[in-house]
Formats: C-alpha cells, structure tokens, sequence
C-alpha cells in the first residue's frame, strides 16, 4: 500500500518534490503508482516537521530498500536511531541482510561502521550472544576518529569478521572493494584487542581465499596489509619469500603475486636480485621456453630484465627486447626499458 | 568490430544526452536524484567535448545548479532540498565554470571555500565528504579541485599545530602509497585505477606530484591495458571504457600516456558505442550512460582522437576553460 494511502501515516500530507525550474523539463506527476516518489513524498513530509520515530524509521527502511544509494535517506536514519536512542544491535542485524543485498552501495557500509563504532564504545555489547541487551546510544556520531574500542568489544570485531567471511561465500564476489575496505578498518580500529588466535585465523582466512583464486589480487593487497602494515608477519621475510614462490609455481603468470613479491622486498629495502628469486625465475622461463609453443611467463622474465637492469648488467637489454616481442601492446614501456638498460 | 561502429558517432551521442533530460518519468530518473549534479556535469562536460555545448538549455542549467546551492552552509546538493556534499559540491562548481556562470548564479564563492574546509577532520590530512565523516581520496580531490578552481587554494597553507594543511594533505598521501606504487581509497587498501586518478590529480594541482614512484606507478597503469584494448581498474578485473578516463588521466600527468597502445584502446571504446541510441556503455552489447559516455569521451580526447575538444586530464574539464583560469598544469596528451 501507498505510504499517501495508509492509515498510520494519514496525518501527515505528502509532500512532492519542488522540481523548481529545471534544464530538464518539469515531471509529471499524474504518474500515482511510483512507490519510490510515494516513499519519498512522505519521507519530505517528515524532515519537514523534523519527526523521529518508528514509524519514520520504517519509512526511511523502505526508501534504503528501493534506493540504497540515496545518502539523505541514511544520514536521516542515523538521527532517528541516536536521538530516541534504538537498539544498534538489531540495526546491526537489518545491516547484515542489507549488506548482501546492495553490497556495492557506499552508504550501507559507512552505516555499518556508524554502528560498530557506537557499539564497540558502549558498554558490553554481545556479552550474552543468545539474548544481546539492546544497546542504546545517545550521543552525537563522530565517525573519523572514534574513540578506541572498548576490550569487551573483541566478540563483536570476531563478529564482523566472520561476517564478512560468510558474506564473500554467499555473495561469490570476494573482490568487493567496499568489503575489503570495510574489513581493513576493523582490524586496524579493533588491532590492540586481536590476541594471536585472532591473526591466526585472518591468515588461515587470507589463505582459503588464495587458495579458491590465486589470481584475486584483492587477497595479496590484504596480505600485505595484515603482515606490513599492521606488522603481523611471525616468520622470516625469507620464509614469506618461499611462500610467494610456491604461490608462482602454481600460476607463473599471476602478476598479483609477482606484484606482492616486489613489495614486500621493497618495503624490506631490498632490491630485485636475490639469488633464490633470481634462480627461481630462470628455472621457469627455461623450462617454458624449452616447450614448442609455449612463451615463457612474462613476469618471470620482466623479474630477470629488472634485476639485471639494477645490477646494470647489459643483458637487461635483451630481455626488454624479448618482452617487447613477447607483450606488443606494452612495447613503448619495453622499449623505454631497453634504452634505460642501454644506457645504464 | 563492424565498420559501422568503428567511428565516433558525435551526434547520436549528442542526441542521447539531450534526451536524457526528457526522461523524468521514468522510475530511474527518480533512483538517480542523489547523482542528479553529478549527470549534468557528466552531461555538460561530454557535450563541451562533442563542441556541442549549446545542445542543452544554458539558463535553465544555471538555474537548476543554482537551485541546488545551499545559501546556508555554502555546498551544493544533487538536487534542489537534498542534502549537501563534497561530490555534488564539485560537480556544481564545475558546471558554472565550464558555462562561465558563476556569477550569473548568484553563488557566494567564499561560503563554497568554507563549505570545503570544514569537511576536512581537524588535524588529518583528508577530507569527508559531508558532516557523517566518510573519508576517501576521493573526497580529498574533490576538495582540492574545488579550491583551485574556486582560486582557493592558498587557504591550504593554513598552519594548524606546526604544519599547513597542504602538508597533512601530502602526508595523508604518502601514507595511502601501495606496495605497487598505487593508491587505494584509504590508508591500506587495495590499488584501484579510479583512487589513483584522485591521488596524481590532487598532488598534481598542489604541486607535490615528488612523493608519487612515477614509473612504477606508470607500469601499473598501463598493465591495465588488456588484449582487447579496453582497460581494467585492478588486475584481473573486467576492462571498462571509465578507466579510459581513470587510467589516461593518470598516465597523461606523469607523462607516461604513450605506454598505452592507443589505437586498441580507441577501437574498443568505439566499439561500446550505442549505434541505436547513442551513448557509449561500459563495455560492447551493454545499455549505454552518461557516465560511460563522458569517460568514453574523454579518453578519446586524450589519444588525439580528430573533432574532439582537449580535455584537461587534471579537471576533467575543458583545456580551454582551464587555460581560461590560469591553471593548467604539466601533463601530456596524444
């Protein structure tokens, strides 16, 4: 039914858009059976005597549902949630259902974190996960710097992480970039409650990921931020060297891989020629150039071309050469590359 | 690729823009408000480019842009009584500076310049983009084009707690540079061809393009460039005619723009053409948008494409507006 035609909303009278004068010719509004003009008729009618309420709140649910991208629409929720001071932890489960459905909407993500970063500054949330106290909150959001979370908020950091996990799984698009962006800020705003059971088991998650899709280049970007940037690396950079080859071996073209290899001796402050590296990306390009139709895994080459090309050795020249052959539609950067190697 | 789809089909693109204007009764006119300032510009900018600018009603666009300012806080809407934001902000400013309006429009400049400001966190070095505190590159560009546009810029050598604004600003980038030379839309996050666009064209404008690794970040770019021509946003992902903006743009700065094969990357723009309705899509067989259309555009612009208008790869505006107000920057066009 019509928001105009209901009876819990027959107080109010609707209000249409002020289209005002417009290079796009004036809308007609003898369209009656639009029920997103309907919604947002009644949404103006509401902001304009300024109501917070449920049924407000409901309305504002209906509109996200037809229009997740709709930021007036949110930003009006938000108020409605802090000023009669609503329960966030069932705002957090009409979340999870909204997040699968517009994962790619910006606004449902930053509501999202509106709310983790309300709850987790609120005294126990999720302390009995069966039966969780409505959790209420009063004050004004503050969103780009929340103030630290409290300890007893682990158990909803695990919450989200699981969350997203699942939400990877059930939505088959583990390359979303709002989720990926959204998961690296719970683990840096939660990173001084995670004890090693938790980074533990973000690497066990990095490496089922890698594992379903050696070429998701979202999962080496996540990698590198958990063991560098949030400083989690437990083994030798040697090790993690080792684990990136192995990764190679198994898809010697997966420039995600030979692109994080680069980085973390980058950010390690050394350079390209590392002899395991170097021997490694020999054996490939021999073994591949050896087979008839086969070209040999550019990456591996480019790898060759690059370190022989910092330890000014002139056979950097024609391996660019060889790439050049091998990739045309990059042969301007090969040929830079070539006379860089010529005149090093 | 057919013959017929094999050049620019200006007025059919022309023509889909101007109807776009006439299709207020659809239910996607109304699921677009929130993008509204954002579709004029696109379509402004894309019509400028086609040299066609007078296809749309010139006093009736100001009007509406002047409609969506808001006289109290000083930003813009997407649309007339909605609320304002950094994105829409941008788009506005950018849309009465193509026509040479601002003054026409009535807007108080000076409130659009604290509008910016104040979205910017104290002490941090990024901007939201609006009061709920979203932060992003994005929103960091916006505010920084906004101000150079708006001849503001100097406000960013405000000192606060020892260092300038401009300062934090490049630090907050510095910090946001990937392993791969890249940037994301946060400190961390993943390299993404659109975030980097916004990171080179804001260091651009302030002059701070130093802290960018140029040639790694350039080999990155142009590894986007897959078999078909097309280009994609991150490794592995699908190409689209955006990133002939995004990427281009980019390149085009850090005078790398040549490392793209360029006659591809025009074969597969114009193959996602609509020949029926106009419009470019973001890859062939796909409904075409006004976005794609403006991107699809500006790429071809970029690589010297014949009867297009130059488009500046820092603004995305017209060279000749920009020349207009003195801002030019370095970068280099094909």
């Amino acid at each position: 039914m019509l928001y105009a035609e209901r009876d819990d909303f027959k107080d109010l009278i609707p209000i249409p858009q002020d289209e005002g004068p417009s290079p796009l010719a004036p809308i007609n509004y003898s369209q009656k059976c639009n029920p997103h003009r309907d919604a947002m008729d009644m949404f103006r009618a509401v902001v304009d005597i300024n109501e917070k309420s449920e049924r407000a709140l409901g309305l504002t649910e209906d509109i996200i549902r037809m229009n997740a991208g709709h930021y007036t629409v949110w930003h009006y929720r938000t108020t409605i949630l802090v000023e009669l001071g609503l329960d966030l932890q069932s705002e957090l489960k009409l979340m999870d259902e909204l997040s699968t459905e517009f994962l790619k909407s910006y606004q449902v993500w930053h509501h999202r974190r509106l709310c983790v970063g309300l709850l987790a500054t609120t005294t126990s949330p999720f302390a009995d996960k069966n039966c969780p106290a409505a959790v209420t909150i009063s004050s004004t959001p503050q969103t780009s710097s929340p103030p630290p979370p409290l300890p007893s908020s682990i158990d909803l950091a695990r919450y989200e992480l699981q969350f997203i996990a699942n939400l990877f799984h059930a939505t088959e698009d583990p390359k979303n970039y709002h989720t990926w962006v959204y998961r690296q800020w719970i683990l840096t705003y939660f990173d001084k409650l995670f004890q090693d059971q938790d980074r533990h088991h973000e690497l066990e998650f990095i490496e089922s990921l890698i594992n379903d899709d050696i070429y998701n280049n979202s999962v080496w970007s996540h990698r590198f931020f958990c063991l560098f940037k949030l400083g989690w690396l437990h083994t030798s950079l040697e090790a993690e060297i080792e684990y990136v080859l192995i990764k190679i071996g198994i898809a010697p073209s997966n420039m995600s891989s030979w692109n994080y290899l680069r980085g973390i001796l980058k950010v390690n402050r050394k350079g390209l020629n590392q002899q395991r590296v170097l021997q490694f990306s020999e054996t490939l390009v021999k073994a591949k150039s050896a087979s008839d139709d086969m070209n040999p895994p550019l990456p591996a080459l480019e790898w060759l071309a690059d370190a022989a090309l910092e330890d000014k050795n002139p056979i950097a020249t024609k391996h660019y050469l060889t790439l050049k052959d091998l990739d045309p539609i990059r042969r301007h950067y090969w040929t830079w590359k070539s006379h860089l190697a010529l005149s090093a | 690729m057919s013959e017929s789809t094999a050049k620019l089909n200006a007025d059919k693109h022309v023509e889909y823009i101007v109807n776009l204007g006439r299709a207020e009764n659809t239910l996607s006119y109304h699921l677009t408000e929130h993008l509204r300032l954002n579709g004029i510009y696109w379509a402004i900018t894309s019509l400028s480019l086609l040299g066609r600018i007078d296809a749309l009603d010139r006093s009736a666009v100001i009007e509406y842009v002047g409609n969506c300012w808001n006289s109290s806080n000083g930003g813009f809407s997407s649309h007339p009584n909605h609320d304002t934001h950094i994105l829409s902000t941008l788009s506005g400013i950018q849309i009465l500076i193509t026509l040479d309006a601002v003054e026409e429009a009535k807007i108080d400049t000076s409130k659009v310049v604290d509008y910016i400001l104040q979205l910017r966190p104290s002490n941090q070095g990024f901007f939201t983009g609006d009061e709920w505190g979203e932060s992003d590159t994005r929103f960091t560009y916006c505010a920084i084009s906004t101000l150079s546009l708006l001849g503001a810029l100097d406000r960013l050598d405000q000192v606060e707690s020892g260092t300038s604004i401009k300062q934090k600003i490049v630090s907050w980038f510095t910090q946001c540079i990937n392993f791969d030379g890249g940037f994301g839309n946060n400190i961390g996050a993943e390299t993404h061809s659109g975030q980097v666009f916004t990171a080179v064209a804001a260091l651009a404008i302030i002059d701070r393009l130093d802290i960018i690794h140029t040639d790694n970040l350039s080999w990155w770019l142009s590894e986007r460039q897959v078999q078909n021509g097309g280009l994609n946003g991150r490794p592995q992902k699908q190409e689209d005619v955006c990133y002939s903006w995004w990427v281009l743009s980019a390149l085009s700065i850090l005078h790398r723009l040549h490392w793209i094969n360029k006659d591809k990357l025009i074969s597969f723009i114009l193959s996602a053409q609509d020949p029926d309705c106009g419009g470019i899509a973001d890859r062939p067989g796909d409904v075409s948008d006004v976005f794609h259309t403006l991107f699809g555009v500006a790429g071809l612009s970029m690589l010297g494409y014949p009867e297009i208008e130059r488009v500046d790869p820092v603004y995305c505006m017209p060279v000749k507006t920009i020349e207009r107000l003195g801002l030019k920057k370095s970068y280099t066009l094909l």
